[in-house]
């Protein structure tokens, strides 16, 4: 039987998506023919004869290619390397520094923190929808720790175990569940979880991405004081079906070198959005998204590569598709289930890609809300 | 990967230009050589938060 792979045309290039791997490869439209056709069990022969016609080179050449485009992409992503599953059958410990309560619109849920190592990988960014103790909760989540794992449960369920070293995949796992419950859509309707901030007008949303530390979630915030409504920061859920950027609220993290910037639009900074774990040394801040309608969730068309640059003038560019697939696909978590892994593809082909470099906060703004206006 | 290298930013640049590779070498057949550049990218193998900041360590 053929491998799943699943072939998209983006500007000039072919992206062949591998199910067995779950990689991504960009190469030439005949190297992805040539990939389709050694997929389909074409014989060597005819596969090498056909490029030696078409680029007019020695049949011996077009065979090596043939050979090399074989086992370097071919063979290496449709053979699965086998991962140790970690299992994991045990009740969840008895005992917990604190138990805190929390509502997303109707949802109310109880998490249960070992230490505050738990608490601080969770509670500041969702302290904004904490609520007094209560009885009527549908979610009961445990988190403990046992020799640098993270271990969690749902509902007297174990979910899964987390080294330290992979604890944002643990904290990302925990914000599927929220993601999960609050739309109500299990993992498979969704196209992937995009590490950016989304964020909206009244008609649609718009993604700004970017490596960290480049300012998306400064920008967002000084987005949202300026009228934009914030979907998601950090963790945006695109759903399969309408793929729709859906809202998230966990609140933004906000970087100390933001704070001079960030002040005189959010004063409460300064104290209440601050978190101190004295044992962990720890401080951080934290700023609740704008957003209260928790079921909103847009279209989104543009997607921007953002980058503050002190003292620069504004510098807004179309960017190529191809560039910002490198720059997204690495940074997200995309579902591997090949059905989406199309919708995925389709979806991106019609994005439009820019970049954007800033100093002037209002000349950002005005960008940004000519882009969600369609004034580009 | 360099080991010395604590900036996330680095990493991620490094690691995208590492993406990028060739297969073979075809001499004076620059079509081959051409044809053969690919770009090789893997998701996130699971939902994830951000990374803690370089020497933010627990």
């Amino acid at each position: 039987m053929d491998n799943v792979l699943i072939r998209e045309e983006i500007d000039g290039k072919s992206i062949i998506w591998f199910a067995t791997t779950n990689k991504y490869i960009v190469v030439e439209h005949l190297v992805a023919d040539i990939l389709i056709s050694i997929n389909h069990k074409i014989h060597f022969d005819i596969i090498s004869n056909d490029l030696s016609n078409s680029l007019n080179i020695p049949l011996k050449e077009a065979s090596n290619f043939i050979n090399d485009v074989y086992i370097n992409l071919y063979k290496k992503n449709t053979s699965k390397e086998k991962s140790a599953a970690i299992n994991f059958s045990e009740k969840p410990v008895t005992n917990y520094k604190a138990l805190k309560f929390y509502k997303i619109g109707n949802l109310i849920f109880r998490i249960d923190y070992q230490s505050d190592f738990e608490e601080y990988l969770i509670h500041p960014k969702f302290s904004h929808l904490e609520i007094p103790k209560t009885e009527n909760f549908t979610k009961h989540y445990q988190i403990y720790t046992e020799n640098e794992n993270t271990i969690l449960f749902e509902n007297q369920k174990f979910i899964g175990v987390w080294h330290r070293k992979d604890i944002h995949y643990f904290q990302g796992k925990f914000s599927m569940l929220l993601v999960q419950m609050m739309h109500q859509k299990p993992e498979d309707e969704w196209l992937g979880v995009f590490h950016a901030s989304g964020l909206a007008n009244d008609k649609k949303a718009i993604l700004l991405l970017g490596d960290s530390g480049n300012g998306k979630s400064t920008s967002l915030s000084i987005l949202q004081a300026n009228g934009l409504t914030c979907l998601a920061d950090d963790f945006v859920p695109v759903d399969t079906s309408k793929q729709h950027v859906h809202t998230f609220p966990s609140a933004i993290s906000i970087k100390r070198n933001s704070l001079p910037v960030l002040l005189p639009l959010y004063p409460e900074l300064e104290n209440t959005a601050e978190f101190h774990f004295k044992r962990l040394q720890k401080i951080v801040r934290f700023l609740p998204p704008n957003n209260s309608d928790y079921n909103l969730n847009l279209p989104c068309n543009d997607i921007v590569f953002i980058k503050y640059i002190p003292n620069s003038n504004l510098d807004f560019k179309v960017i190529s598709k191809v560039e910002a697939f490198q720059q997204l696909v690495p940074d997200s978590w995309i579902s591997s289930n090949p059905e989406n892994v199309t919708t995925f593809l389709s979806w991106f082909k019609h994005l439009n890609c820019y970049q954007l470099s800033y100093s002037n906060n209002n000349k950002m703004v005005e960008t940004i809300k000519n882009i969600l206006n369609d004034d580009i | 990967m360099n080991k010395d290298i604590n900036n996330n930013e680095h990493k991620e640049e490094m690691t995208r230009k590492e993406a990028l590779k060739k297969i073979g070498n075809y001499g004076k057949y620059t079509a081959l050589t051409a044809l053969g550049t690919y770009l090789i990218l893997n998701p996130k193998k699971a939902q994830a938060a951000s990374p803690e900041p370089p020497g933010g360590g627990f």
